[in-house]
This record gives C-alpha cells, sequence and structure tokens, in this order.
C-alpha cells in the first residue's frame, strides 16, 4: 500500500473540499431561510436511486417549497422546520429502519411516506409504537390508514387507490364512453392490490373485466398482454403502472393493431413517457390530484415561478414529473405546520389530536376544512380528482 | 406466435452482441467483463443524450458513443482488470461488478432517474412480416449482427491485427515470444467488447426505452447465454443468443413474465449439467 | 492438553462476547443495537459462504438465494403453520442444505465462469419465485407480522435477540474453526488449492464439494431464518441478487479463508451505508469505488492481510504435546503382498481426437520391484501414467490393479485402491504447510469424521496426533529438512518433490507411479516414468520402452540398452545424455 502523505492534501484545498461537502450536507437538511436555531425536523423516507426515485424527488420538492415558505414567515412556534431524507432505495427494510432510526435518532417529529405500500403496512407497528404522525403521500393502498389502531397515527394527504379505481371506471363509461374494459397493471405491491380495487369498481356496475393482466417491471415485452385484452374485445384499458411499462405495452399494441383507450392512475404523470411512447402517448389519460399546467389558482403558479427558479432546466410546467406528488408534499408540510402551531408543541399524541381537527387550510391542491377526523384520515376525496390528457409533450386538464 | 418469435430473434440478436463481448475477453485473457451490460447501457445513454438533448442526428451519435465505448473499455481492462488478474478470479468479479456499479450510478446521476425514449424512425410504425407486426429495427438488428459477424470472420482471417488477436487467444506465452504485445491485445479485446455491447445498447434503446438501470439483467441474461453456447465459440453463442430470445418471448407468452426467468435460467442450469462446458464447447483437456 | 470442543481461549472468548453483547445495548442504544445484530447475521451468513467460496474456493454468486430459503421457511412456518423460532429452526437449516445438495450436482465438473453463472442463476431463479409464487410467499408484499424469537415462552426484545445472535455467531465461528482444523478442513482446501491432487490423494472432490455446499448452505439458511424473525418481515427485495454481491464483498473485504474476516468485514458493510447517508446520490458510487481500492490495496482483505504476518495456524486438531505419541516404525507399512503381478496393462490404447497417444501398451509391474518407463518425449509416457491413474479413459484396453479391473474407474477411487503417484511438476497444495500436505495423504480420514470434526472429538484428537506423528517420520525419511509449517508454494522445487513422495508414501500404497526420478524405495513397487536413461538404468529391475504410443521394448536394462530399436528412437530426440537440472538436495 502506498505511503501517504504525512501533511494530507494541501491545507487550502482541503479546507474548500470541507466546505463544499459541508455545503452539500447541509443542502439536504436545511432549505434555505432557515435560521440556525434548533430545527423541528421532518423526515421524508423515499426512493433517491433506482427507478423509483423521480417520486422521491418530487416529494422532496413539494416538502422543500412548504417549508421554504414556512420558515420564511418566522416558522413555527419560533423554530425553522427541517426535512431529513433517506434514501430507502424502495426497499422494505431500509424503509422501516430509516423510519424508526429518523425518528430515534434525528428526533423527526412527523414522517412523510413514499412510494411501496409495503412499507407503509410495515411502519404501522412502528408509527404507533413512537406515537409520531405518518402521511401517505404516494401509497393509496387503503389497508395503510384504514388500520384498525386507535389512535390512527397515519394519514392521507394522496389519491386512495379504491377510489381512484372507482374515479377510472366512472370516467371511462361515462365521459369517454368505454363499453368493455381490460385491466392491465404493474406487478407490484401498487399494481396487483388495485386490480382487486379495479375489479370491485367494474363490478359495482355491472361490468367484468374483458381481460386482467400484469406487467413486470423492467420486462419490455407486452405483446401477450395487448393481445389479450384485445382478443377480449376490450376498447378501453385501465392501468396502475409506471411510464416505460405502458409506453412499452402501447408499442407492442401498435405492431398487432390494437389502439385502446388508455386511463391511468397517477404513474404516467411522468413527462418522460410522451418520449417513450412518442405519438402513441397521445390521448393516454391520467388522473390527477394536482397540476401546474393550465393551473388557474394563483397560489400554485406562484410556486410554480418558484420552482423555475431554483432549477434551472425546468422550463415549463411539464418538466416536473409527478406534480401530484409535489402537491400532496406541499399541503402534508403545510397541514404538519399548523398542528404544530395548535397544538402548541410538537409531542406526537397532541399533533396527532391536533391533525383530527385542523379547521381550515387553503391549500394547494384544494381549499380544506377539516381535513382529517377521528374516523376519516383521508383528506382527499374523489371530488378533488380530476382527469388529464396527454397532447404531445403536456399533460392537459379535461375537465 | 409468430408474432413473438420474430421478436424473439430481434431481442436474441442484441442478447448476441453483448454476449460475444464475453466471449472476447474471455478467449485472449480468460477474464470476464461483468460491466458488460453497463457498456451496453453507457452506449444507449450517450446516443440518446447526443441525440436529444443536442439534437445530433442518430448516425454521427451513434458511431461516437461507439468509439466511446472503446475507450471505455481500454480504460477497464487497464485499471479494473489488469492489477488484479494475477490475484485470482474472484477479485477481478468483484472488480468488473464494482466497475458496472459505479458506472450505472454515474449514469444515473448524469441521466437523471427515469427512463427516457431514445427515438428512432424505425421504431414508429409497424410492418406486416407474415402476419406479424414488427418493427423495421427489428428487422434491421439482425442485419446488424450478420455484417459484424462477417466483418469479424474477414478480420481474424485476414489482417494482421486480427491474426495477432488469434494468437494471443490460442496460446500466451507462445504470442508473447513471437513479439506480440499480449497486454495490448487483451487492452483491445476489451474495447471491442465493450463496442459491441454498446452497438447492442442503441439497437434496443428506441425499441424498450433508455433507463440507467437497463443494462443489468440484459447484460446477466447475455452472461447465460454466452456460457451455455461456450465461452470460445462465437457461433453457438450466437445461435444460443437466438434461442435464448425466442423461447423466453414464447415462455412469457404463455407463462407470464417472471416466469421467463426461473426457465430461462432454469434452463441454464440444466443444459451446464449435461454439457459442462455448454453447448458447444469442449471440456479443455487438461495437461497434467 | 487443551479443551475439547473448544479451547480455553475460545471459552473465555466466546464468554467475553455474550457478557458485552448483554451490555452493549445499554450503552449505545436501540439503533446502534439492531445495526449491529444485522452484522451478527449478515455475519453468519458470510461464515457459511466463506466455507465455500474462501475455504473450499468455488465462488459462489448466489448465496442469497439460500439465506432466501432460511428467512422464508422460517417466517412460513412461523406465520402461516404457529411454528416458533426453535421450532421453525432446524427445517430452515434443513431446507436450505438440501438446496445446497441440489445446487452441488450440477456444479462438480464446472469450474470458472461456469460455476459462477450456475450460482448466479439459481439465485435469480429463486428470487423471481419469491415474486411468482405469490399464493405461498406473499409476493412483493412479503410476510409481515413473524413472531420475535422466544425462550421458554417469553418473546425476547430487542436486546436479548441481539445477544442470541452474538451466541449462534460464536457458535458458527467455533464450528468454522473445529472443520478447519481438522481433516475436512484439509479436504476443502485441497479443492480449492488443487482439484488434480486432491483425487490422486483419494478424496473426492465430488463429496468434498457437495458437503461444502450443503454446510454453507445450511449456515446461510440459519442467517435468513434468523433475519426474518429478528425483523419481523420480510419481502423479496432483500434477497436480490444485490444480496449476493453484498455477502461475497463481505468475505472478501474480510479475508476469504480467514475465520476473523467475516466478524470484521459485516459491521464495515453494515454502516458504511449508514456513513454515506449524507451524499445519497453518490453513495453507491462510493462504495463500489471502496471495493475496487479494497481489492487493490488490501486483497487479502482485513484479517487475511494481518495474517500475513502473523501466520496460519495449521489445519489439524489441537493435541498435547507431539512426543506423547509413540514412535512408530521409521518405514512406511506395507500392504500384505499377494502373489502375481500388482499392475497389469493389456492393450491400451488412448485416442484424443484423431491423435492417437497410446497404440496398444500392456506390460505388468510385479510386486517389490521398481519398473522404469522411459521413451524420448512425446512417446505418451505421462498419458499413460494418466490413463493408469484414471484420469483418462482409455479407449481400448484394460488395466488391472491386483487382478482387479480398474480400467476408467474415478481417480480417487484408483488412488484409494492403492495406487499412489508424483506429477512431472510437483502437484502440492500450494497454501497449506508442508505437514498438512502429507497429513492429507491418509486415507480414509474424512470417511465418517464430519461430526467428530465439528466436535473435536477424543477419537478425531487420538486419530490426528498419529497422523501428525507418522507424517513427520515420513517427511524424515525421504529427507525433508525444512520448515514443516512452511507453505508448500514456499518451497525450492526439489523440496516440494519430497513433499510429494512423503504425501504418497502416506497414502500406504501398493504401487507409487512416479513421472520424475525418486530416491531409493525398496518395499513398495515403482513405476518410474522417466526419459534419461543413465539414471533409469542403474536403478530398475525391468524396463519398458515407449515410442509413439507404442511399446517398442521390454527387459532388463541392460538389453533395453542395447537394442537397436530404442537407440534408434533415441538418437531422434534431442538430448539423450543431458543430466537432470535440478538435483534433489536433502
Amino acid at each position: 500500500m502506498s505511503e501517504v502523505h504525512p501533511a494530507g492534501i494541501p491545507s487550502a484545498s482541503r479546507r474548500t473540499a470541507v466546505k463544499i461537502l459541508g455545503a452539500a450536507a447541509a443542502s439536504t437538511v436545511l432549505p434555505r431561510g432557515a435560521s440556525a436555531a434548533d430545527p423541528i425536523k421532518i423526515g421524508l423516507s423515499a426512493a433517491f436511486s433506482g427507478p423509483n426515485a423521480t417520486a422521491g424527488e418530487a416529494l422532496q420538492r413539494g416538502a422543500d417549497l412548504a417549508m421554504e415558505e414556512i420558515n420564511a414567515a418566522g416558522g413555527v412556534l419560533g423554530r425553522p422546520l427541517a426535512l431529513v431524507i433517506r434514501d430507502n432505495e424502495h426497499k422494505l427494510d431500509r424503509g422501516v429502519a430509516q423510519t424508526r432510526e429518523m425518528i430515534e435518532r434525528e428526533g423527526c417529529v412527523a414522517m412523510l411516506g413514499s412510494q411501496g405500500s409495503f412499507i407503509g403496512l410495515a411502519v404501522i407497528d412502528t408509527i404507533h409504537e413512537l406515537k409520531i404522525p405518518w402521511f401517505a403521500l404516494a401509497v393509496g393502498g387503503v389497508g395503510i390508514i384504514e388500520n384498525g389502531r386507535k389512535p390512527n397515527y397515519m394519514f392521507r394527504v394522496a389519491t386512495n387507490d379504491r377510489e381512484v379505481a372507482k374515479f377510472l371506471v366512472s370516467y371511462g363509461q361515462e365521459k369517454v364512453g368505454g363499453k368493455s374494459f381490460a385491466i392491465l397493471n404493474e406487478d407490484t405491491g401498487w399494481g396487483v392490490p388495485a386490480i382487486d380495487d379495479l375489479r370491485v369498481a367494474l363490478k359495482g356496475r355491472n361490468l367484468e373485466p374483458a381481460s386482467v393482466d400484469k406487467m413486470k417491471v423492467g420486462d419490455s415485452e407486452f405483446t401477450p398482454q395487448m393481445l389479450r385484452a384485445k382478443n377480449g374485445g376490450a376498447d378501453t384499458i385501465l392501468t396502475f403502472s409506471n411510464a416505460v411499462e405502458m409506453a412499452n405495452a402501447l408499442k407492442a399494441g401498435n405492431k398487432i393493431g390494437y389502439k385502446p383507450k388508455v386511463l391511468s392512475a397517477w404513474g404516467l404523470a411522468n413527462p418522460t413517457f410522451p418520449s417513450l411512447a412518442g405519438p402513441l402517448a397521445d390521448g393516454v389519460m391520467v388522473m390527477q390530484t394536482f397540476t401546474f399546467v393550465q393551473n388557474t389558482n394563483p397560489k400554485a403558479q406562484a410556486l410554480f415561478k418558484r420552482l423555475a427558479e431554483k432549477n434551472r432546466n425546468v422550463k415549463d410546467e411539464m418538466a416536473l414529473p409527478f406534480p401530484s406528488y409535489i402537491g400532496n408534499a406541499y399541503d402534508a408540510t403545510h397541514m404538519i405546520a399548523l398542528a404544530i402551531k395548535k397544538a402548541g408543541s410538537t409531542d406526537g399524541p397532541k399533533m396527532q389530536a391536533a391533525l383530527e381537527n385542523l379547521g381550515t387550510y387553503g391549500g394547494l391542491i384544494k381549499s380544506y376544512a377539516n381535513p382529517f377526523s377521528a374516523d376519516r384520515h383521508e383528506a382527499l376525496g374523489p371530488e378533488d380528482y380530476s382527469m388529464t390528457v396527454w397532447r404531445g409533450s403536456r399533460l392537459e386538464l379535461v375537465a | 406466435m409468430f408474432q413473438l418469435v420474430l421478436s424473439g430473434l430481434a431481442l436474441g440478436c442484441v442478447y448476441s452482441l453483448v454476449a460475444l463481448g464475453y466471449h472476447l475477453t474471455f478467449i485472449t485473457s480468460r477474464t470476464l467483463n461483468f460491466a458488460q451490460g453497463s457498456a451496453m447501457m453507457l452506449g444507449a445513454v450517450i446516443t440518446l443524450i447526443l441525440v436529444v438533448d443536442f439534437n445530433w442526428p442518430t448516425l454521427p451519435a451513434t458511431l461516437v458513443s461507439i468509439l466511446l465505448l472503446g475507450v471505455f473499455g481500454l480504460a477497464l481492462e487497464r485499471f479494473a482488470v489488469r492489477p488484479f488478474v494475477r490475484r485470482g478470479s474472484m477479485a477481478w468479479v468483484m472488480s468488473t461488478l464494482a466497475v458496472g456499479i459505479i458506472v450505472e450510478n454515474v449514469a444515473q446521476l448524469i441521466f437523471g432517474k427515469s427512463p427516457r425514449g431514445l427515438p428512432n424512425e424505425l421504431a414508429q410504425d409497424p410492418v406486416m412480416v407474415g402476419g406479424a407486426g414488427i418493427y423495421p429495427l427489428e428487422l434491421l438488428i439482425p442485419v446488424v449482427v450478420l455484417a459484424i459477424a462477417v466483418a469479424a470472420r474477414l478480420f481474424y482471417g485476414s489482417t494482421m491485427l486480427g491474426r495477432a488477436l488469434r494468437a494471443t487467444a490460442f496460446d500466451r506465452e507462445a504470442s508473447l515470444a513471437v513479439g506480440i504485445n499480449v497486454d495490448w491485445m487483451i487492452g483491445l479485446s476489451y474495447a471491442a467488447s465493450s463496442m459491441l455491447a454498446a452497438v447492442g445498447g442503441v439497437l434496443i434503446g428506441p425499441l424498450i426505452g433508455v433507463s440507467s438501470h437497463m443494462g443489468f439483467l440484459i447484460g446477466l441474461k447475455a452472461f447465460a447465454v454466452a456460457i451455455v453456447g461456450g465461452l470460445e465459440h462465437p457461433l453457438g453463442i450466437l445461435i444460443a443468443a437466438l434461442a435464448y430470445g425466442v423461447v423466453e418471448n414464447l415462455i412469457g407468452g404463455h407463462f407470464g413474465s417472471s416466469a421467463k426467468e426461473i426457465f430461462g435460467f432454469g434452463l441454464v442450469i440444466l443444459v451446464l449439467f449435461l454439457r459442462p462446458a455448454g453447448l458447444f464447447g469442449r471440456t479443455r483437456l487438461r495437461r497434467i | 492438553m487443551r479443551g475439547a470442543i473448544a479451547g480455553r481461549w475460545w471459552l473465555i472468548g466466546i464468554t467475553a462476547a455474550l457478557v458485552a453483547a448483554w451490555l452493549l445495548p445499554g450503552l449505545v442504544g436501540r439503533y446502534y443495537t439492531q445495526m449491529l445484530a444485522l452484522a451478527g447475521i449478515y455475519a453468519i451468513v458470510a461464515q457459511g459462504l466463506n466455507l465455500l467460496a474462501g475455504y473450499a474456493g468455488q465462488t459462489s454468486l448466489g448465496h442469497a438465494g439460500f439465506y432466501a430459503i432460511g428467512a422464508y421457511c422460517g417466517a412460513l412456518l412461523a406465520t402461516k403453520l404457529g411454528f416458533g423460532f426453535w421450532s421453525a429452526l432446524p427445517f430452515s437449516m434443513l431446507l436450505a442444505g438440501v438446496a445446497g445438495v441440489l445446487i452441488a450436482v450440477p456444479s462438480f465438473r464446472l469450474e470458472g465462469p461456469y460455476l459462477a453463472m450456475v450460482t448466479i442463476a439459481f439465485g435469480i431463479i429463486v428470487a423471481s419465485i419469491l415474486v411468482e409464487w405469490s399464493d405461498v410467499t406473499g409476493g412483493t408484499q412479503g410476510v409481515l407480522n413473524i413472531p420475535r424469537p422466544e425462550i421458554f415462552g417469553t418473546r425476547l426484545p430487542l436486546e436479548r435477540q441481539f445477544v442470541l445472535i452474538i451466541l449462534i455467531l460464536a457458535l458458527t465461528t467455533l464450528l468454522m474453526r473445529n472443520l478447519m482444523r481438522s481433516p475436512w478442513g484439509r479436504a476443502f482446501m485441497a479443492v480449492r488449492e488443487n482439484p488434480i491432487a486432491t483425487e490422486a490423494v483419494g478424496l473426492s472432490t465430488r463429496r468434498v464439494k457437495t458437503i461444502a455446499c450443503t454446510l454453507s448452505a445450511a449456515l446461510a439458511g440459519l442467517g435468513g431464518h434468523l433475519f426474518a424473525f429478528f425483523q419481523g418481515f420480510i419481502s423479496p427485495e432483500a434477497f436480490e441478487f444485490e444480496a449476493s454481491i453484498f455477502f461475497l464483498t463481505i468475505v472478501i473485504l474480510g479475508g476469504a479463508g480467514t475465520l476473523a474476516g467475516p466478524i470484521v468485514a459485516a459491521p464495515v458493510m453494515v454502516f458504511l451505508p449508514e456513513l454515506l447517508q449524507r451524499f445519497i446520490d453518490y453513495r453507491l458510487i462510493i462504495y463500489g469505488t471502496l471495493i475496487v481500492a479494497f481489492l487493490y490495496a488490501l486483497p487479502l482483505g482485513i484479517v487475511g492481510s494481518l495474517f500475513r504476518h502473523w501466520g496460519r495456524r495449521p489445519a489439524y486438531a489441537p493435541i498435547g504435546a507431539a512426543a506423547e505419541v509413540a514412535t512408530a516404525q521409521p518405514a512406511p507399512s506395507v500392504r500384505a503382498n499377494t502373489s502375481g503381478p500388482v499392475l497389469e496393462l493389456e492393450g491400451v490404447r488412448m485416442s484424443f481426437g484423431g491423435v492417437r497417444a497410446l497404440n496398444g501398451v500392456g506390460f505388468a509391474v510385479e510386486p517389490g520391484t521398481i519398473h522404469a518407463l522411459i521413451g524420448p518425449n512425446g512417446a505418451g509416457k505421462t498419458v499413460l501414467l494418466n490413463v493408469i491413474g484414471g484420469y483418462y479413459r482409455p479407449t481400448e484396453g484394460r488395466i488391472r490393479l491386483r487382478r482387479r479391473d480398474i480400467t476408467g474407474i474415478s481417480p480417487h477411487a484408483v488412488a484409494r485402491l492403492g495406487i499412489a503417484r508424483t506429477f512431472q511438476t510437483a502437484q502440492l497444495f500450494g497454501e497449506m504447510t508442508v505437514l498438512e500436505n502429507v497429513l492429507i495423504g491418509f486415507p480414509g480420514q474424512t470417511v465418517g469424521r464430519l461430526l467428530d470434526s465439528a466436535l473435536v472429538t477424543p477419537r478425531l484428537r487420538r486419530e490426528e496426533a498419529e497422523r501428525v506423528a507418522a507424517a513427520r517420520q515420513l517427511l524424515d525419511f525421504v529427507g525433508f529438512r525444512g520448515d514443516l509449517d512452511a507453505r508448500a508454494n514456499s518451497l525450492p522445487f526439489g523440496h516440494q518433490r519430497l513433499v510429494e513422495i512423503a504425501r504418497a508414501l502416506a497414502m500406504n500404497p501398493i504401487l507409487i507411479a512416479m513421472d520424475e526420478p525418486a530416491a531409493g524405495l525398496n518395499r513398495i513397487a515403482v513405476l518410474l516414468v522417466e526419459h534419461h536413461m543413465d539414471l533409469v538404468m542403474g536403478i530398475s529391475n525391468r524396463v519398458t520402452v515407449l515410442d509413439y504410443g507404442e511399446k517398442i521394448a521390454e527387459g532388463a536394462p541392460a538389453e533395453v540398452q542395447a537394442n537397436p530399436l530404442v537407440i534408434e528412437a533415441y538418437l531422434g530426440a534431442e538430448d539423450i545424455d543431458v543430466p537432470i537440472a535440478a538435483p534433489i538436495s536433502a
């Protein structure tokens, strides 16, 4: 092994290096505008590497935006908010371990959750043991929120898969005129349970799916699935999947001359979808809770301006993937701040009680009046869902 | 079903390109480039960045990408393989694997985390062949592979460099004795192997989407194909690759996506059990 | 006399470790305890992999598969059938062990990248099944609500689970230590160092590999079982290819083939990602770079590099002072002599593809004689030895050992039946010591001794003591005067020769086939291959001459020397009377 020079790296560049590293480290923790006073920490365990990383980033954006506003206005109880993030690589053991670590070691007073309903389900025990509020921002699994605990520390500011399924079916039948539906979901902890949600929704309208298929993440050959849908006579596909799989499915469909209508959950709200599917993306409908595109809400417009200032490569509203997540995280963060203010402390049980009695909050996605109550921990409902459609490389509101 | 066979053949051709890369480095140096999958990914990613972000036309972008991967291969051999060859096989296996991890994550930093589409007119409108729809690009792939195979034959047979490479593959000591720079030959084989992988990446990218993690599973399957075909037998590898692509698709069609891996790799184990040197290999007789 | 199953130091060490484990959680808090507990579990799995990849040299890139089998078996038995931690444990280990056997079978004839492929394929198949067979495994959701381990009905809290894990890790390491210092340990290392020589001393590489794979898999299954119950939930992503790489990295970083390696490296690998949390985006890059840097700077791993300075403890069971054992006869004992030739060859033909190396060779070696086999280069002498040894199956012809047909039986069976051999280049087990190289020659030391090896029974210790004493005498007998604990590949060529001969003698053979001249041996029949005439003429009773795969002459040395055919064969060759290069020094 070579000898290390006793003096190490020359001191000038060493200091610079330390400064850069320190700044890098600090920037992931403290949003701009915060003072150095003892911050109130909110944790976010999400995938920041691998295929699910885009969702994590979107959540982080939303939370950061909210925290900047709150800190600029003096923080909460005189203290700034800080976001602590951990990369759980979409893995169950990491998600659970990090949740515990952020609460016990970092002292986070509230947790934001990302994708992965298996993670959501697995942290229920930890959360209730440690009595810290946990927010589902990117999972729609029903069992996470309706978990039978009293008091319930799991809250959701996001879509609920059961409601999304119903929304898709009703929209498909009423607004798009679909007659026969095929289910094509991704083969994950999100897509698979949602198959049942879709079946139930169809059943509720006396319909049976023309075909039911799964798409494995990472696979690219979906001709068999599309063939089955085509042969089943489906004119519309209902899907809970992400951009690359659905794009490949559409390409396969194109090969066999099958061009159904597509109604999707939020997974296809990713700006890479049109680049992946090309012209086939046109007309694909995606349900969302929030989008910056064509959003006349001045709050949304102002927020978008700030995002564009922060990120130089954000040229228009379309450059931000998963705007629903940005919105969900933004509103959830504000709700947490409100709860702390209302409770007058960061004590878990007090926050939990305050959340169930939040009062009004003029949020980004909508104006909330008591978003949560003792028996309803879902801040959003089908009335808050909207449908967008891909036109070229833009995702535009339909109605 | 014919549909699946056709696209399977195209996929198999891509496997064969990557797999031949394993073959090349193995016969010259008895080492394997476990970063081969990442090389494929890099080929696709660099091309995409040039075409989409910088508006280059496809062909120059492809050529630049391939050349860059040649440099990558040289660097890989020099810094991640050569220092470890003498230390036994586990070392260079882990080292090339680690390089693969590094490359994949650097690509992710630069390229972003979402898969992106690599536009290509040959992947837009399908043509009908025998009742099955297929994109022209999928038809082009076997042609490219064939052209490469023919070019390789000519190269190995007729040029000095080609002969030198073959000599190194055949007998390292003898090559050293006649003045062939064996280290350079091995470096070149790594460069060629990475370039082949890059071609594969560029060809498949428009069909399946380009992402920083697209290389992993394809690299692994290409390795399986190379093993099954016999690491020292390029023709065997080609046949194995095509067969694997088709069988995989047929299995996926009938049993669902995940069954592909189970059956595919299960078959690999079976083949190796029956024929330890691969389908077309011959067990080396060891001199005692 | 040192202690039986565990030496005094071991008992002290284990007790100390348990005490530390008891107190540690109070000192470092819950979070770090959890990480250390995970490190402990990973170390257990890594020890298993260490056995297979480190000691036996069979690189496995699919060990996560065995780990997964153990984890899911335990988890499913507990959640679906109400088993407890202890009642499910044997099943987890058994199932993983069976998987080990199943993987070993296709792997026998494979080496290098081919073997790697099978292990990778296995790992991926298991990972895919975990996702696909969702009715049983819960698919991507995994298995939740696995109960914590219990002792006497009480569910253990985290702190006590930690102690349990440390205890199991200590026992695992003790088991490894016992095994590696036993005949089985020598057998594993032999397979790694030199599979051909392994067969030549009568050990079936198949059997050894299978046992190594089975034990290794069972240990990984144990780790998986612990993991499931410790964490309380499992899902398929913890068992993907990345996990196999993770375990292999632990083995390499710690030092393959060292006992302490996995224990040292596991915590490092667990805490490294934690330290790198701040640099989230760069984490995996740093990870990969560290691996490469480590492989470059510390190729033997952390512990392995340290050991280089201190030396490795030799692989034989602890015994009392060697002087306690009564000295046996100085000369190797001889098997009962039956009448008739010891070795007979009839019409042996051997072709490789189109090349005919042997063309109808036949001769007989009488008991107690030295029979030389000479001929110019390329005559087929070594090929013939390999055919006799069972490495090649002759295209035609018969070989008989004491009237028993041994044509085409496997090399280790030939060796067991009584043919020992030395090779043109000494085939020793390089990383093993001189003494270990000879010890491994003694027949039957691994048969039925697996349990004894694991538990270091009195029977094993007695047998080892006898073997050590006998080995020392053999080495003395052949004239080896060097350091018995020196690594075999550090010896000069001549010394290696001597050790090889001592090893051959240890096998108590009926016939030694030597592919180079040897010191005088008068009680055992010797088939000596040589192509320098002068050396051979003085010591042989009878000489057979081969040329182009055919026997062209046979008889007493003087006759053969005068035979015109023989002279012509040699005149045509390059070096008739050039003396041998390295004289054998005593």
